[in-house]
């Protein structure tokens, strides 16, 4: 059996290098970081794991010595040299050509986007090329990419040879591959291919390199997969779409995507309004806080306090909802800029009016340090902890528990009260109200909104009375109609919130819905 | 007696009756690809049979942008089920806001909407929203993706106007949109 990682966490650093069907160890491979921090896998002479350990300590040892100035020797790894390895037959021909790297990505776009024909990009993307430049060292990592290229190459000609191109249509093939990035090779096929034959050369690929035996010593060999993004474009092909695809891919855990690139140039031009709208936003301060009341069970009539939701505004004068923009300011990284401007907007309607409010942060904003340390400052300077609710958004994506929770000791410190958003939807979550010093669970509105369900409303019923028990106060939201506002009051909530009670509007439409006494300062 | 024990079952049969009524005429107006309603249902629930409108609202057409093109490149069955997704997208997201709405599609990828209750503006804005809302969303058809988006016109319309003049002044609308 080759290298087996040790999971326990006591030998972190330290695998099996070999393990004989009598159980017998051969040795041990240790991984750690070099001076320069760059990762190292060496292997040493050792009988057990935790002589293997001991190696480990001292290798880490000298190199601290050595970081600290002090002459320590340091035996570099070995490199497993001299391997045959079993590179697939390669065929010459005028027709395709294996360019070496060399070249950044835009170069490589530029290349592709010059080609003036109908043409296919794919992305090829070697899974988990970190582990095998950290496992067996950056060599074989890139004896590994050279073998795939070579594999790649001979695939498509093999399928030529075939006929598998001419039964399709395609008389003469031309591609060019390049390795682009240190895991990513591009395949650039200068043809108009079929999608269902395109997908066939994927699929032959994907079985090709799935199943090829990549060498990483004389005796032992290793599997590894790839991923596919590819995208089909007439004239100017871009890379960009072949990025999209493999991200999706990935995230997809999908070994290949297509993007479609037919409404390319109309979804670009909308995009380009997106961001030209959130520029926009930013340099003359047009955020819009829209409000919408969240009502005491008890008294449906007045808000007991309101919710503000960050809304924009595009040239044209619509008003446009998160749903436009709020992924896209945080891909183009101006989501804390709005938050920023939101925050400003919201107290100085709270120091005009006595009024509560909850204001939305979502786990990336928690993770802004300094956007954290602005609102502490701004909720001081202002003086209106004690009406302010912080309600923390996409909790499925908290990851440090005790960060959070020291914001959240930050905010209580200021008189403010945290609130849980969505609770009950995808993986959120009880253990994240043991965990969090929360005061309010807003309910998830896909539960709400199916109460009238037996089962929905058996957990709604329970969801309640666990945040009873815990002395948390429960919010439900999207109480659309009267039936599902006197279902949610029949199972306890404690508040509600939804269009049924009031939609969202701006400040000023606010006050006069609610007839809110005017500018306390004024 | 005999005609008594008939009426009795007539009358236990009504329901039944009613609810196989209500699904024969669910899918005969039933769009055979999408969760919209299909042309049918316009001419026969939403005109007169002067082909005049028989309530008022806004009337908002909606066209795929190089819906032609994707269906040459791929075939029907992936286009189709584009046009599916996309109406389930439209339904979802006037759903979510709370829209008083009905949706056809009219011809291949041409999508009427009615809506009510609100006025022209707002139903501007919201079909803005969605229009935006759409460039970011990615339609999954097994390993494929579109990033797809619409053009659309709206029009005011009110009880007894002529239809096709309301959709000749749309179509002439959705040429000068068209992105």
């Amino acid at each position: 059996m080759p290298i087996r990682a040790i999971n326990d966490k006591h030998y972190k650093g330290v695998s099996e290098l070999y393990r004989k069907s009598d159980g017998e160890v051969t040795g041990y491979y240790v991984t750690y970081r070099d001076t320069d921090g760059k990762p190292i896998k060496r292997r040493v002479d050792a009988l057990n794991r935790d002589e293997a350990l001991q190696e480990l300590v001292s290798i880490k040892k000298d190199i601290d010595l050595e970081k600290k100035g002090n002459t320590v020797s340091i035996t570099l790894p070995e490199t497993i040299k001299d391997i045959k390895i079993e590179k697939p037959q390669r065929v010459k021909t005028e027709k395709s050509t294996i360019v070496s790297s060399g070249k950044t990505m835009q170069e490589y776009q530029e290349i592709i986007s010059a080609y003036d024909g109908v043409a296919v990009v794919t992305l090829i993307d070697i899974v988990a090329f970190d582990d095998i430049n950290i496992f067996y060292g950056y060599e074989t990592g890139m004896r590994i990419v050279d073998t795939m290229k070579s594999l790649i190459d001979d695939t498509l000609k093999e399928m030529r040879v075939s006929g598998l191109f001419s039964k399709y249509g395609v008389e003469s093939f031309f591609y060019e591959l390049y390795h682009v990035y240190a895991d990513k090779l591009c395949l650039f096929i200068k043809n108009d291919f079929n999608h269902r034959l395109l997908d066939m050369i994927v699929k032959a690929l994907l079985s090709k390199i799935s199943n090829y035996p990549f060498p990483i010593s004389e005796e032992n060999h290793i599997h590894i997969n790839a991923t596919f993004g590819a995208t089909k474009a007439e004239g100017s092909v871009s890379l960009i779409y072949a990025e999209k695809a493999l991200y999706e891919a990935k995230k997809l855990q999908n070994p290949y995507i297509f993007h479609d690139s037919y409404s390319k140039n109309e979804n670009d031009y909308i995009v380009n309004k997106v961001y030209e709208t959130l520029i926009n936003n930013i340099k003359e301060e047009t955020v819009l806080p829209y409000y919408q009341g969240i009502f005491a069970t008890e008294d449906c009539t007045v808000p007991y306090k309101f919710e503000s939701l960050m809304r924009l505004v595009d040239r044209e004068g619509h008003v446009l909802s998160p749903v436009v923009f709020m992924d896209k300011s945080k891909e183009y990284r101006l989501y804390t800029q709005l938050m920023s401007q939101m925050m400003d907007k919201v107290f100085d309607v709270m120091i005009k009016h006595d009024v509560k409010m909850s204001l939305n942060l979502s786990y990336k904003d928690i993770n802004h340090t300094e956007l954290c340390k602005q609102l502490i400052r701004k909720i001081k300077k202002a003086k209106i902890g004690d009406r302010l609710t912080v309600e923390i958004v996409e909790s499925e994506q908290i990851q440090d528990i005790e960060m959070v929770n020291e914001l959240i000791f930050s905010l209580k410190k200021c008189g403010v009260t945290i609130a849980l958003d969505d609770f009950g939807s995808g993986f959120s979550n009880f253990d994240m109200i043991a965990d969090l010093d929360v005061d309010y669970v807003k309910l998830d509105g896909s539960l709400v909104s199916n109460i009238h369900d037996t089962k929905y409303k058996i957990i709604l019923e329970n969801m309640v009375k666990i945040c009873k028990d815990l002395g948390i106060h429960t919010i439900a939201e999207f109480i659309s109609d009267e039936s599902i506002m006197d279902a949610a009051k029949s199972i306890g909530v404690d508040f509600l919130q939804g269009y049924h009670l009031h939609q969202p509007q701006d400040w000023d439409s606010t006050i006069k819905t609610f007839d809110i006494p005017g500018d306390k300062n004024a | 007696m005999h005609s008594e024990k008939n009426e009795v079952k007539t009358i236990t049969e009504i329901p039944n009756l009613q609810s196989k009524m209500k699904l024969l005429r669910q899918n005969l107006f039933s769009d055979d690809i999408s969760k919209s309603k299909n042309r049918l249902w316009v001419f026969k629930d939403k005109l007169s049979v002067h082909d005049t409108f028989n309530d008022f609202g806004y009337l908002v057409s909606i066209k795929i942008s190089e819906y032609t093109a994707i269906l040459n490149e791929y075939d029907s069955n992936v286009a189709n089920k584009l046009l599916k997704l996309v109406s389930d997208y439209i339904i979802e997201y006037m759903d979510e806001n709370h829209l008083n709405f009905e949706i056809v599609r009219y011809s291949e990828d041409n999508f009427l909407i009615f809506v009510h209750e609100l006025n022209e503006e707002e139903v501007e804005e919201h079909i803005v929203n969605m229009q935006k809302s759409m460039s970011n969303y990615r339609f999954k058809h097994r390993h494929k993706v579109f990033n797809l988006t619409f053009y659309f016109g709206v029009m005011q319309y009110i009880k007894n106007e002529s239809f096709s003049s309301v959709l000749d002044q749309l179509d002439e609308k959705l040429f000068l949109n068209k992105l």
